[in-house]
């Protein structure tokens, strides 16, 4: 009995030992203080499988959802990216995000190279249909006329076998889309803990939907092991980006429980880390519990202090977890330096006949930067790619790349994609002209007069420095991976706004119609009416003896024979 | 229907006695069309005529939110006003930017300072600088693409108008409040602005890029919140306040959608402050005719004009929703310190406004836009006041339309006679008569005087004449009232040039009316009040234009004549106006004074008016120019025109 017993705990260990291998699940928490009174948290709930221990079979999953793993096996996807946020994150005053993302819906994917286009093309709308459903959102508008597949902005974050063109990536975004509790649920159910567990458990609806911005996000990707790729690692990564408003608590002074309204209650059973970290450079104030560990990071010619918290060992001292900020000194209004690299997009023009859609980036930087504009544009709103205009104060810079693939209405989007080079310490304008155009009438959405989304552009850059910088690198799978992470240079992307146009739009209501009725009646009048105006008029002369019948009619049929002549 | 009939049958001797009862009859035809259309428009004065105000727009929820404002942002409007009044001892003549910017940044918005140049047209590059400044509160709700303005215009304290000091901290303290509910879906812009309307001209233009615009250069804008759904402009005299008065009317006659004028009204009525239209504080009773035409007749008088009466008309040009809510001061020599009810009912009404703006989803479409108000809760739809406008000018196309037949009709008969002679029982066409009328001549007429107008509109706003004027060391009025002059002269002169006999003149007489009638229909269309005007003044002239008259030989008719022509020249009836404005409001004044001053006014007038349309954009100047001096030289080429038996001369000699 007891030889049994020790071969069930040793079969058992090591089935734990195996899921330890190739199941791993971290959690991490990122929290860090933006200017004026906001407080950026980033939660990171990274799932790491290893399937070639399970055969390759994508359906036998343990810590990953299998909903996840279905897609990849069903839709040949090498890589896939979604992110559904609501509000904007102002990199101006916040600084660069840990992870950016347009507002709305935003989805894009990398498929599996043997695949020729058309299946590509059907891959990507069943794909996209199919996360509608997973995830509650409007994904199923996803279609041609919505598109694109970008050439520069976008590279491959898996490690696959074969190099990925562009051509095997489809990118779309959907800024109409409004991220509520309906796909905060199922988001949490991707993860391998009850939504009650773990650092899952602080993302309450009612907390997490009264924060100015936040950012829900799944990031699939395969990493192969070795060369041919028959040994790889399907990673996911669930992103939340919060950034509480600390005005709409009464004060300057934060903890986990204010944020969120509940202290940590512990941590995921599954998970082989859970850690929490604290931006502390530069801040003058005190933590309540002191961390354990300071970790100070040198990357790219900035220094940062984190505080590390590891929940694993505080849980040991107490039930609920509490991270509170106390004795802020109490500072006057900080003196904020923006970013390096910042952009602002609007619209300009008057009335319904043309406007200019105008990109405003800032390069506050010592030295210029290289960026690349992604401009995705809806059908109907015609850009013309002459209009094109890269102005700064003292003149007009040429760019040194652009790709452009014009739209066609009802079908294709407008794909524009700029490279060039910011001098330093300039504002460049990037403007295009568009005009207006009629939709037909069952094309306008419901609440018509509301107006029509143009989806945000996406600006890529290489920095030199790592300056205000904070995403992990692209290789990292963990955040923690972040710290003393040195690199030549650092990916950079940054949403601008999306924006908000009002086509000319009929009135939807009765006056419409009279109107249209009125007009038709005026329109017949005036054939009428032009006919009596501007007749020849013809007069003839009565006769004066009035003639018989039979005369009339011989005289018509005289006059029908001498016409056919 | 005998419009959709066919007008060729009918025997020729019908037609004739057709046409000799519409001789007889058209002017007074005509002039009946006139009386009734403006009986129709009296007859709106009667409440039966009115409609009640209504809510169209269901979103707009108005007053149904809980209101959350408590007694500390009363006590911070208190204490931002004191500041405010500290700071304003030494800014004598310009905004506190540093005061305002701090506090802006204190209560947590993105702030901004907006800089423009004013390139004065007249004063040969003369620059008038001024600075606009903003603070953007970001809606958490939303990514930047909707906002509201909430806007205040700063005066200093050396300023000419009403000093409106309580404006700044009551929407500092709104901002206060606002900034610390996470309830808003649209941003909100705090904007004060410099030098009244320019400076809200400048954000606009800064705001939307307009950048054809040399003479206002307005700058650029570090910050911007989306498509601007609606705004309200604040103008605080006190907080001790007596009433809220409305101001509507923008640039062009344009005016805001009538569902946020009953926002508006509906709040200030609900937070106990009562609000009137134009300043008049008690409302008059409902059947009170004589009080209702009044108050008809002073809103149109001020929309006429096509100037705005407030910041809030510039936003009109760019489709945004806006209105000025003026809270007039309690005119009281008793200082009241009791005002706390008062500053939390302003509050109060602000933030209803913004509650209820932040929960449109779509734009204003509803409701309406062209509309005349009676009375806060009462108002005149276009489907109302349209016929008494239609009327009037439709007498004029149908005149145009009557001397049309009458002259074909004539013309048929010279040639019927002449034809008859040769062949008796031949079909002829009778349309036209080659021989008779000319053409060319009367384009030429139309064309010249047209020519006249556009000269005179280039001469008056062209930059280089300006400067070269102002090289000259001749000062603007003065330069502008000599291309006057001189436009006036050659429109004088035109008739010893060209001349047209009574046959042709019939014919312009007829282009001459549907041009008026047409652009009659059209502005009035576009700006109501501005259309009944010229419509009541114009129309009868128009009518009473009878050609066959025309003759030298009674002199003292033709003097008569002219001398009406010449009081009806646009110049003399803007003189005339002021005249009688500047008689009524200071009556007590010597009659040549008046006289003489109100010259200098008009040569002023002008002056503004070409400074309007210059820099704001507005067509009334380019309207006079463009269409009415041109049909006043077709008139006065009218009535010079020689009498037929002159040609009958020329052409047997």
């Amino acid at each position: 009995m007891k030889f049994l017993k020790i071969l069930i705990f040793l079969f058992y260990f090591s089935i734990v030992h195996a899921k330890y291998h190739n199941n791993v699940f971290n959690e991490e928490l990122v929290i860090k203080e933006l200017n004026n009174n906001f407080v950026n948290t980033f939660f990171q709930f990274t799932t790491q499988w290893n399937y070639q221990t399970y055969n390759n079979d994508l359906l036998h999953t343990d810590f990953l959802s299998r909903s996840i793993s279905e897609l990849f096996l069903h839709y040949d996807i090498v890589e896939l990216h979604i992110t559904l946020s609501n509000g904007l994150w102002k990199t101006e005053s916040w600084g660069f995000p840990i992870e950016s993302a347009g507002s709305g819906g935003e989805l894009y994917a990398w498929f599996k190279n043997h695949l020729s286009e058309d299946d590509i093309k059907k891959q990507w709308i069943e794909l996209s249909e199919a996360l509608s459903g997973l995830l509650c959102a409007s994904f199923s508008f996803v279609e041609e006329t919505n598109t694109i597949n970008p050439e520069f902005s976008f590279r491959p974050t898996s490690s696959w076998n074969v190099p990925l063109n562009s051509s095997f990536l489809r990118y779309t975004a959907l800024p109409r889309e409004v991220v509520c509790t309906e796909n905060l649920t199922p988001w949490k159910k991707l993860l391998p803990c009850d939504s009650q567990e773990g650092f899952v458990s602080l993302l309450n609806a009612q907390h997490i939907y009264s924060t100015n911005y936040h950012s829900l996000g799944i990031h699939v990707r395969h990493i192969c092991i070795d060369q041919t790729c028959s040994n790889a690692i399907l990673e996911s990564k669930q992103t939340v980006n919060l950034v509480h408003d600390l005005k709409l608590f009464g004060g300057s002074e934060w903890s986990i429980r204010k944020l969120f309204g509940q202290g940590l209650n512990g941590v995921c059973a599954m998970s082989s880390s859970s850690k929490i970290f604290l931006d502390i450079t530069d801040k003058d104030f005190e933590i309540s519990p002191q961390p354990e560990n300071v970790i100070l990071s040198k990357r790219g010619g900035s220094e940062s202090r984190y505080a590390e918290f590891d929940v694993r060992k505080l849980v040991q001292e107490s039930k609920m977890i509490n991270i509170a900020i106390i004795n802020k000194k109490h500072k006057t209004i900080p003196i904020t330096r923006p970013p390096p690299l910042f952009a602002k997009r609007f619209l300009l023009g008057t009335g319904k006949e043309s406007g200019k859609i105008v990109n405003q980036i800032t390069n506050s930087h010592y030295a210029s930067l290289n960026i690349i504009i992604l401009e995705n544009i809806p059908w109907f709103v015609p850009i013309y790619l002459h209009t094109l205009k890269v102005k700064t104060r003292n003149g007009e810079i040429k760019p040194s790349s652009i790709k452009y693939i014009p739209g066609e209405q009802r079908k294709r989007p407008y794909y524009l994609e700029i490279a060039l080079t910011i001098p330093s310490k300039t504002i460049i304008e990037i403007s295009i002209d568009f005009d207006y155009i009629f939709l037909r009438w069952q094309e306008y959405p419901p609440d018509a007069n509301h107006g029509q989304y143009i989806p945000a552009a996406i600006i890529s850059a290489m920095l030199p420095m790592a300056l205000n910088y904070t995403s992990a690198p692209i290789e990292a799978s963990l955040y923690a991976e972040s710290f003393n992470a040195t690199r030549p240079s650092y990916f950079l992307r940054i949403h601008t706004e999306a924006l908000l146009i009002n086509l000319p739009t009929p009135d939807f209501s009765m006056p419409y119609n009279v109107i249209c009725l009125a007009c038709t009646v005026v329109a017949l009048a005036f054939g009428p009416l032009h006919n009596m105006t501007c007749r020849i008029l013809v007069l003839q002369k009565k006769d004066e003896t009035k003639k018989s019948f039979l005369q009339r009619l011989k005289e018509k049929l005289f006059k029908k024979k001498e016409k056919s002549e | 229907m005998g419009i959709l009939s066919n007008p060729s049958i009918g025997a020729h001797e019908k037609k004739t006695k057709y046409i000799t009862i519409i001789n007889k009859y058209s002017n007074l035809f005509c002039f009946l069309l006139y009386l009734i259309g403006f009986g129709w428009f009296c007859a709106l004065s009667f409440p039966q005529f009115q409609s009640n105000t209504y809510f169209s727009e269901n979103a707009l929820l108005p007053g149904l939110v809980l209101s959350e404002l408590k007694m500390d942002s009363v006590n911070l409007a208190k204490t931002y006003l004191n500041e405010l009044e500290h700071e304003r001892t030494s800014h004598k003549s310009n905004i506190p930017y540093p005061w305002m910017q701090a506090k802006m940044k204190q209560i947590g918005l993105k702030t901004y300072i907006h800089n423009f140049t004013l390139n004065y047209p007249f004063g040969g590059g003369k620059r008038f600088e001024g600075k606009n400044i903003y603070g953007i509160l970001r809606g958490p709700r939303i990514g930047a693409t909707e906002s509201i303005v909430i806007s205040v215009p700063y005066r200093p304290p050396n300023t000419a108008h009403t000093s409106i000091t309580a404006s700044v901290p009551l929407i500092l303290a709104f901002a206060d409040f606002a900034r610390r509910q996470k309830y808003w879906s649209k941003d909100i812009i705090f904007l004060v602005t410099d030098q009244e309307q320019l400076g809200m001209q400048a954000f606009l233009e800064a705001y939307y890029g307009e950048d054809e615009n040399n003479i206002l250069d307005s700058g650029t804008l570090y910050g911007k919140a989306g498509s601007i759904v609606a705004a309200i402009n604040m103008e605080i005299q006190d907080f001790d306040v007596d009433f809220n008065s409305l101001k509507i009317e923008g640039l062009n006659g344009q005016l805001p959608n009538l569902d946020l004028h009953n926002l508006v009204v509906k709040l200030s009525h609900k937070n106990g402050i009562p609000i009137g239209y134009k300043t008049k504080m008690s409302e008059h009773p409902r059947d009170d005719v004589i009080a209702n035409f009044f108050s008809l007749l002073s809103m149109m008088w001020t929309q006429s004009s096509g100037v705005p009466n407030g910041n809030h008309g510039l936003f009109h040009k760019y489709g945004i929703e806006a209105l000025t809510i003026e809270a007039v001061k309690r005119e009281t020599s008793v200082k009241n310190n009791n005002v706390h009810h008062k500053i939390m009912a302003l509050l109060k009404i602000i933030e209803g406004i913004s509650r209820s703006l932040n929960n449109l989803l779509e734009r204003f479409h509803q409701s309406f836009f062209f509309y005349v108000i009676v009375s806060a809760d009462r108002f005149i739809s276009i489907g109302d006041y349209m016929p008494s406008v239609g009327l009037m000018s439709a007498s004029l196309l149908i005149k145009s339309f009557l001397l049309w037949l009458i002259a074909n009709n004539k013309n048929e008969d010279d040639e019927q006679e002449n034809e008859n002679k040769e062949e008796e029982d031949k079909i002829v066409i009778v349309r036209k008569s080659k021989t008779t009328i000319d053409y060319i001549k009367i384009g030429t007429i139309i064309l010249c005087s047209h020519i006249v107008g556009v000269g005179a509109l280039l001469i008056t706003t062209n930059k280089f004449i300006h400067d070269y004027l102002f090289s000259m060391n001749i000062p603007t009025q003065t330069g502008i009232f000599y291309s006057i002059i001189f436009i006036i002269a050659v429109s004088l002169l035109m008739p010893k040039f060209l001349r047209l006999n009574v046959i042709d003149a019939q014919y312009l007489n007829i282009v001459l009316l549907i041009e008026l009638g047409t652009m009659l229909l059209s502005v009035s269309m576009l700006n109501f009040s501005l259309g009944f005007f010229l419509c009541v003044f114009i129309t009868p002239f128009a009518i009473l234009i009878n050609i066959q008259e025309n003759s030298r030989r009674n002199l003292l008719k033709f003097l008569i004549r002219s001398l009406i022509h010449l009081i009806i020249h646009p110049i003399t009836v803007l003189y005339g106006i002021i005249c009688l404005l500047s008689y009524i409001a200071f009556n007590e004044m010597n009659f040549n004074y008046i006289v003489d001053k109100s010259f200098t006014a008009t040569i002023d007038a002008i002056t503004f008016a070409v400074v309007d349309s210059l820099i704001y954009g507005n067509w009334l100047f380019d309207l006079t120019f463009l269409i009415l001096l041109p049909c006043w030289i077709m008139l006065w080429i009218l009535n010079f025109s020689k009498p037929i038996e002159k040609k009958n001369k020329d052409k047997s000699e």
